[in-house]
Formats: C-alpha cells, structure tokens, sequence
C-alpha cells in the first residue's frame, strides 16, 4: 500500500530533507539562545546545548532501525507531527518553565534531548523510504547534502530574519507549521489514508496556530510567573520594563524587576523622604523632586499649602504620563501630576543638574534607584552632589534616598560620606518599611545642620509625628556608622560595595 | 581638462559620499569622509592658479598638529595666517559626528592624563578649566567603568583576558608588569625617562635606543613571554596606539605605550579624559575663534619658494585653483605627501596603518548588554577578535542603562601590509563593511542590528604613522623635522607616534621656529 508512490515524487521528498534539517537545527538555536538570554554566559549555553542535541540525534539515529519497519512513510509523518507538537512549543514552555518553575535546566536539557532524538530518527528513516528510488551512494550523498544545506539556511535565517523579526516563541510555532506542513506532504504524495493521522496533523496544526496567535499572551503569562501577584499592567518604556501587580487592595510597582513601592506601606517611605526636609523650612515655596516619575513623593509634598511650584525631573516620559493619565495609578498619588503647581520634565538628572536653567529651591528629594550600576551610580557621587549646591536656595534642605543601612550597611555610609564631602551637613535617618525592610535617607542642608520640626509637619500624616520624628535620627549599633571612602565618577566604590552587601544578604 | 574632471571627481567623491545615504533592511549609513585615493591624485600634474593672496603665515593642514600651530602663533599674537583644510571640517583624526542621539567619535576619542612633560596639553588643558591648581575636573575623567573584555562567552572588568587564563599565563603578565614598572623608574644620567610623551623628552642612552631596532614579538620572545594571552594584551595597545603588529612594532615603541603613562603625578596613574565627541572637545578649543582664517575643502597641491616667500596652491571642492603667497608656511600635513607637494624624494622609512571606524547609532542599548558579566563600560574589548571592540559615546553623559547611544567601532589591519589592507578597505563597500561589524560583533550583541538604526563607516588610508623596527630613532625622522627658510614641518609623524600630545607638541614647535626665525622667541610652550 505504500509503494503506490508517484513517479517525480523524490523531488518533492527531497525538498522535505530540507525542511526537516532547517527545523531541526532552529530548534536547537532556540534552545541555545533563549538560555544565554536567560542564563547568560552564551558560550556554556550553547555548547551544552549541541552536546545534548547531537548525543539525543545519535540516540534516535540509533533508534531508527526500530522505528516504521511497516510503514515507514506513517511512521514518518507521526514523526513530524511530534516534532511539530513539542518543537514548537519548545520555546514558550522553556519560557513558561524558567518563570514557574525552580527546573529550568531540566526542561531545558529534557527538551533539547527529545526533539533531538526525534529528529535524530527523521533522516533514517527518509533515507529507507527513499532507497527505493535512489543507489546507496546517491541516496547517502543527496541526503546528507541537503541536509546540511538546511542546517546552513537555518543558522543564516536565524539571526538575520526570524530573532529580529518573530522573536523566539513566534519562530519556535512557524517551525512546528513547517513539520506540520512536511507531514501534510507526506500524506497527499504516499497518499496516505489512515483517519487517525490526518485527525492528528489537523490537530497539531490546529494547537501552533493557537500557539502563534496568542504567543502575545504566553510571554506575558510567562512573565507573570516571576512576579508574587498578578499583573495588572506592563509596560516595555525606552528606558526600563515596568509592572504594576495587585492582589486585594495592594499595588506593587515594578522597574525592571524590581520592587519599587507597595501601596501598602508607601506612606513610611515618602513621608520619610518628604517631610524630613520639609520641616526644616518655615515656609517652603519652591521644591524640586529628581526622580520619583510614581508621584508619591510629589503627593506628600503637595499638602503643603504654602507651596507654590514644584518641579519634577524623571528620566522615563512613559512613567511619568503612565501615574498621571493612568485611572487607577493616579488614585495612588491622589493626581498629584497633573496639579497646577507640579511641572514634569523628562530629562537624565545627571546631565540635567550639571546645566540647570532654574531658579534656586527650598528644598530637593533626590529619590532615585539603588546604585546596582555604574551608571546609576553616578547619581551617587561627589560631582553629582556638588552639582546640587547652586540648585538650594539659602536656609534650603536636602533629602537623599541612601538604601538600606542595615542589609547595605557599608553602601549606606558610603552615600552619607560622600554627601558629606561634597560640602553638605548632613543628618542620616531611617526607618521600617515592611515590604523594604529597615530603609536609610540623609537630611543636608549647606549652612548650619539640619533641624527638623515636628510642629510643622502636615496633621493627618499615617507614620511621622513628634514621637517618630526624632526617633529616626538614632543608629543602633548593628546600623551604626562605617567609616567609608567618598564614592567618585573614576572610580565607584559604592557600586562594589552595593553588589558585595546584597550579595551577602541573598546567599546567606 | 581631463586631469581637471578627474581631480573634480576626486574632490567631490568625499562629500557625495556623505549626501549618498544607504539604507538596507532598516540600517542607514554610507561611507562618509575623506576619498580614499585622494592622496594618489596628487601624483597627477595639475593646473596653475592665478595671482596670489598674500598672508603673512599659511598652515596647511587642519588636523591637531596645524590648529596647534594656530593656536601657538595667536598667544604670541600673530593673527595674520590663513588655514587649508581638505575636509570639510578641522581636526583630522580628532574629528566628531553629530546625531541627535549623541556626539561621537571619528577616531581619536580620549586623552590620558597628561605627563609632566606633556606641557603644550597641560596648558591646553588649564585653558579649557580641566587642570586648575594642580586639581583635575572630576567629572570630565572616565567614568567607571572604564574597560571590559569578552573572553569565552563572559565580561570581565579590565583587558587582560583573566577567564580560562592558566597559572603561568598570570605568572607572565606579573613578570612582564613588573618589568614596565621597572622601565618607568629608569633614569638616565641627565634624569631622563626612558619613554617620556612628548617622544622627544626621551633618553637618547644607546641602551634604550637600541631597542628600537627590535620587534617587540622578538622582545617579548626573549624575555621569554611566551603566554598567548599576553602576547594579544601587548598586541592589543600595539594595534590601539599605532594600528601595528607586534612583528610591526619596534619594542622601543611597544614599551612606550605601556611605560609612558604615569598619570603626570595624579593618582591613580591611568586616568583619562573622554568625552561624548572624544578629542574633538579639544579640536574645538584650539580651532575657536579662527573664524574664517580656516578654509575647509581644500586639498594642497603645491608649495613653491618664490623669492623670499612662498606659494603655496590648492584646490577646492569644484576643482577651482587658488594660490597664496606667504612669508611663512606651516606644513601640518602628513610627510608622505611631501613628494608630491613638495617635489621632495620619497622618504621610505615613513609608513602609515589604515583604519576603518564606524559609528553605530543605536535606537536604544540592545539588551545584551546586560548578559553575561561585567556591565556596560566605556571601552569594550573582545578578545581575540580583529577589531579593537567599540567605546560608547554616551557613557560620561548617562545615568541609565538604557536609551539610545552611539557605539564607536575601531578596526585597524594590523595584519596586513598597509598597502594590501588600503586595497581590502577600498574594495570593501559599505554593506560589506556592515556585515563584517555585525558578524564581529554578533556573537557578544546577537540583538544589536536590531536596535541599529544608523552606521557610518570611515576609511582612514593612512590613519597614523607606523612605529616600525628602527624608524624612531632613525636619521630620516629627525631630518623629517628640519625648517627650511621660513618652511617649517608639523605633523605627528615626525614623532613617529599618532597620538595628541605628539601632535599638538610638533604643531606648538613648528609655530615656535617661525617665531624665533623672526626675532620673537617668547615663551617656550615645550618647557615647564
């Protein structure tokens, strides 16, 4: 029944050669990739990877004799229909595995060795329904050439084409489409009628299309899994990856990964970072927020009715229209950016502060993310601190989010040094913030030291008072000061001492 | 007229270049700059120019050397000169682009702290408010982190490559560190240092000129530094510094780049000024306030004594000739154009290394940047590669990670015969070029074509000057530099080293002979 096979048909077959060969290698660059993206370290990905591709291709080479001793043409196309069904979700179940499961490496390797073992049947098993057409040599000779011509289509393709333009969930399903189709042309031209097999591509093609049209949707279920709450918005910006989530009442705010504020305890910090330096002033008029594009910190400081402007610079335009249009975001800092007296402008603060066009402010709350990088953290060094000098009117104050004296101890007084050394007098505070742990800030001002006033703090604040206020001044001694070096733009010692201090609190 | 239309041809190449924008799957760009074959151009009989304009000094050339000269001549208050420049805009290999995304190089793009002796720069430098009271401008000094390196699949902080590297490789670079240490201790009698910037500050001690006469390959071999790692990490500063082999490098000139840098009494020792632009913040200096005494466009065809002056012609970018007549004439243009200049012999012993530079504008950094390691730095190096790696413009103006930038991508031929690789970069158009950046780079950034959105490729023929075996300490370099009556010679290539201070140091003493053959010593620039 099977050797009712049209005459013209190797063609057609050998074409197949060369479609099988392309989807077998893209899988196994889509393996590769994806966990030198997420592993890092590329060259161990990769070669890790081909070993266990080629070893599962030997394996099924191997397996092949056992494999459609009947009906090798059937076996064949169930082959590619496997291949299809787990080549094509490789991509999103890796991608699913890494952000819901501790076993990514297991998926992965597991993966990477059955489609390699499936694929390792494919040529075998082509080359027994082919020998009836060809000599040894010739059947040996055009098989192999082909497929390594696919291979050579497909490590061109991949780069060049289908990462920049599918991404690799969207090229892992096309590959699946392409097996699917190979079976497909298995039936017509061996004119296949087994029912099963056709319910079975139809099905296989049926679940990649599935696939390929929500893919959108995998990424982001995907993402999901690394985060404790559900996602309620996500964002890809010009300058970072924002996701907010929410169970119940909370709302968690997310740059990059990392935790920004929850709504649940929010008040402590920005009412620490805010009216620390605001009640050093009599009458604070003019304030300047660098940083903080959520508008919480801008929220705080607007109670204040004798505030006039305040200007806030934030590096993110997205971030910034995002807590100001977004309904349920602007509830959060009570529309605090579309405010009349509140100016928004959009600008790297470190370039912004070394040409600033303003007039001098009461007070400034520098509130920007950890120093984890050299680049950050320039907006922790001496030059940036001496830049705010002509930014402060006279009598003015100054708060610095410092991370946490506790889990960063060293980093904390480091930042403390060098605001220090950059001509400011300086008053380090902290205090606890659930979702944070024990967080750290420094109060400055230019002339004498700092003095902050519970009687002009606002009346309905949730966590500082006359009794909270002062207590915020005192170190325990497992917080107490280090003496520490003032951290420079040549040379960052605080970027260091950052990643050693966290690195210390995560292994231990 | 028909060498007329070609020497047209030839002048407008550079500019067409420029205006014929490319653009394939997305990527714009073009080969932008000067006409590659300019230079064999002058080999033609050209056409004479009409009456003379009459200056009282003319510099030709506009690159570091000729502005320096510029800016020596204006402190002693000589404004009478004019300047030709044959592109379109001043600085030679210190020139920048503009995008709107950042400045960025086109070749040289920083300067290291200058050395004591270095005192044409330290006075630039207190000029521009960068060295005041012995204090440098923090922010203005590279940025941390100034340098990684990609060996087997990872970043790693610094260029020596440490990941894979065995014990002896290590034991190796101690050794030959500490041997460069010992080289920056030497003193001669006299108090001289064995490898001082400006070159001419060096001992003249037969021993340490004698090293001129070897390779380094053959230096390091003796000391027996054998280590392949080390051997890449000093052919690497050869390549960066002098675009050589280390075959091709004298070991006075490869000692040189390692032992001359002493960070000119500030600490620590190998701090260096960068800026988005690089030297180009430093052309601007020099060049401001000339006005319209520069004349870009113009390529020097001839300089002839006529009596007691000299005229000198060029031609501009339609073809048209024009001729000045000057008391004094600067020659601020590489050496190996005085034969055609000049009616000179040909001086062999000058040879130049070709460089392609590219700059790669990017929407956004590709998020490669963050795998793997060390993260982004000012100079990324990949290991064992033939370019040099890219310096990123944006590292000294940004406090994120992210957002668009412009990467800076060097490629020297060190490996080739300049002129075998002068006919390799010609026969290279840009797509070709392009495709060899991203197959260079691909690897380490398999995102970055998709955030590219604009490369621009420079072809330098003869970018610098090569330091090979003996031509330092040879006869021909020192009489290179030798004035005649009221011709005086400024380039970089007489200190046989491609680098600022060598440049300005030549431009500030050229302009001091004039000076002096007219009566007006002055302050002497090269002394403390």
């Amino acid at each position: 029944m099977e050797n009712n096979e049209p005459p013209g048909s190797s063609g057609v077959l050998l074409i197949s050669v060369f479609l099988v060969a392309t989807c077998g290698l893209v899988y196994e660059l889509i393996a590769g990739a994806l966990a030198s993206y997420l592993l890092g370290d590329s060259v161990l990905q990769f070669s890790t990877i081909i070993g266990d591709y080629l070893f599962a291709m030997g394996v099924g080479s191997y397996l092949a004799q056992f494999v459609g001793r009947r009906q090798p043409a059937v076996a064949f196309a169930r082959l590619q229909n496997s291949i299809a069904f787990i080549g094509g979700f490789s991509a999103a179940a890796m991608h699913v595995a890494y952000s819901y499961s501790g076993g990514f490496r297991l998926v992965l390797y597991l993966l990477v060795f059955v489609v390699g073992l499936l694929v390792g049947v494919e040529i075998p098993l082509l080359m027994t329904i082919l020998k009836r057409n060809y000599s040894f040599r010739e059947l040996v000779s055009q098989v192999l050439a082909l497929d390594y011509l696919g291979a050579l289509l497909a490590s061109i393709l991949f780069p060049m084409l289908l990462i920049p333009y599918l991404g690799l969930i969207r090229t892992s399903f096309c590959c699946g489409l392409v097996n699917v189709a190979v079976a497909w042309i298995f039936m017509s031209v061996f004119r296949l009628r087994v029912p099963l097999l056709r319910l079975e591509t139809a099905v296989v093609g049926g679940l990649l299309l599935l696939g390929l049209a929500g893919s959108e949707r995998i990424t982001r279920w995907a993402e999901e899994g690394l985060y404790p709450d559900p996602i309620v918005l996500s964002r890809t910006t010009q300058y970072q990856r924002l996701v907010v989530t929410r169970k119940h009442q909370e709302v968690r705010l997310y740059l990059n990964g990392n935790l920004q504020f929850s709504s649940r305890d929010e008040y402590r910090y920005h009412e620490a970072l805010v009216h620390t330096p605001l009640s050093c002033l009599e009458k604070p008029r003019r304030v300047l927020i660098l940083g903080g594009g959520d508008g919480l910190a801008a929220r705080e400081v607007l109670r204040y009715p004798e505030v006039e402007q305040v200007l806030l610079v934030d590096l993110d335009p997205a971030m910034t229209s995002l807590f100001r249009d977004h309904q349920f975001l602007n509830r959060l800092n009570q529309h605090s950016l579309s405010d009349k007296r509140l100016r928004i402008l959009n600008a790297d603060a470190f370039v912004w502060v070394s040409e600033p066009r303003e007039a001098p402010f009461d007070a400034i709350l520098v509130d920007f993310p950890d120093p984890s990088n050299y680049a950050v953290g320039k907006l922790y060094t001496k030059t940036f601190y001496q830049r705010l000098h002509p930014l402060l009117a006279p009598g003015g104050a100054l708060s610095v989010q410092c991370t946490s004296p506790l889990f960063a101890r060293r980093s904390y007084w480091c930042i403390v040094e060098t605001i220090r050394a950059a001509g400011w007098q300086v008053s380090p505070y902290h205090l606890y913030v659930p979702s944070f742990g024990e967080w750290g800030f420094t109060l400055a001002t230019r002339e004498a030291p700092p003095h902050p006033e519970a009687r002009r703090l606002p009346r309905d604040l949730r966590y500082l008072d006359a009794a909270a206020l002062p207590d915020m001044f005192l170190f325990p001694a497992d917080m107490a000061a280090l003496p520490s070096p003032v951290n420079r733009l040549f040379d960052q010692v605080l970027v260091r001492y950052y990643e050693q201090d966290w690195r210390s609190i995560v292994d231990s | 007229m028909k060498r007329r239309l070609f020497l047209q041809g030839a002048l407008s190449l550079p500019w067409l270049a420029g205006c014929l924008s490319r653009s394939e799957g997305g990527l714009q760009g073009g080969i932008v700059g000067a006409n590659f074959w300019l230079g064999h151009r002058l080999r033609q009989p050209l056409p004479r120019a009409g009456t003379p304009r009459r200056v009282d000094v003319l510099i030709a050339g506009g690159g570091v050397a000729g502005l320096a000269a510029a800016w020596r001549l204006r402190q002693a208050g000589v404004e009478n000169f004019e300047l030709l420049e044959l592109e379109s805009e001043v600085g030679g290999n210190s020139r920048a682009a503009h995008y709107s995304e950042s400045a960025a190089p086109w070749a040289a793009h920083y300067l290291p702290v200058p050395t004591r002796e270095a005192t044409v720069v330290r006075r630039l430098l207190s000029e521009m408010g960068l060295l005041r009271g012995g204090r440098l401008e923090e922010a203005e000094l590279c940025h941390s982190n100034e340098e990684r390196v990609f060996v087997l699949g990872r970043w790693e902080e610094g260029i020596f490559p440490k990941a894979g590297a065995s014990s002896d490789d290590f034991r190796q670079l101690r050794e030959f560190e500490e041997h460069i240490r010992n080289w920056q201790k030497w003193r001669d009698a006299k108090g001289r240092k064995a490898f001082a910037i400006p070159v001419a500050w060096s001992s003249p001690e037969p021993e340490v000129r004698a090293l001129d006469q070897e390779n380094m390959a053959d230096y390091l071999t003796r000391h027996g530094w054998t280590s392949p790692r080390l051997r890449w990490y000093v052919e690497y500063g050869c390549r960066d510094d002098y675009g050589c082999s280390l075959q091709n490098t004298s070991a006075w000139a490869g000692l040189h780049y390692f032992a001359s840098r002493d960070g000119g009494g500030f600490e620590p020792k190998d701090m260096q000024f960068v800026w988005p632009e690089g030297n180009h913040r430093l052309v601007q200096h020099l060049a401001s306030g000339l006005g319209d005494r520069v004349r870009t466009g113009r390529l020097v065809t001839r300089i002839e004594a006529s009596g007691k002056r000299w005229v000198v012609e060029a031609c501009d970018r339609e073809g048209r000739m024009a001729s000045w007549s000057a008391a004094g004439v600067i020659f601020a243009l590489p050496t190996f154009l005085r034969p055609y200049l000049l009616k000179e012999p040909v001086r062999p012993a000058f040879s130049y290394a070709p460089w392609t530079v590219c700059n790669l504008v990017l929407e956004r950094l590709p998020e490669s940047v963050a795998a793997a390691g060390m993260a982004l730095s000012w100079d990324n190096v990949i290991y064992d590669s033939p370019g040099l790696g890219y310096v990123v413009a944006t590292h000294q103006t940004q406090s994120h990670l992210q957002g668009p930038s412009v990467w800076t991508y060097y490629r020297p031929w060190a490996e080739l015969e300049p002129a075998r690789a002068r006919q390799r970069m010609l026969a290279a158009d840009w797509s070709e070029v392009c495709q060899q950046v991203f197959a260079e780079l691909g690897p380490v950034h398999p995102d970055l074509r998709e955030v590219c959105r604009r490369l621009e490729v420079m072809q330098l023929g003869h970018a610098m000057v090569r330091p090979s075996p003996g031509f330092l300490w040879s006869s021909e370099r020192r009489e290179a530099a030798l004035p005649q009556p009221g011709l005086y010679y400024a380039h970089s290539d007489l200190s046989g080293l491609s680098i600022f201070e060598e440049a300005s140091y030549q431009g500030v003493r050229a302009a001091q002979e004039l000076l002096a053959e007219r009566g007006r010593k002055g302050e002497d620039f090269l002394r403390e």
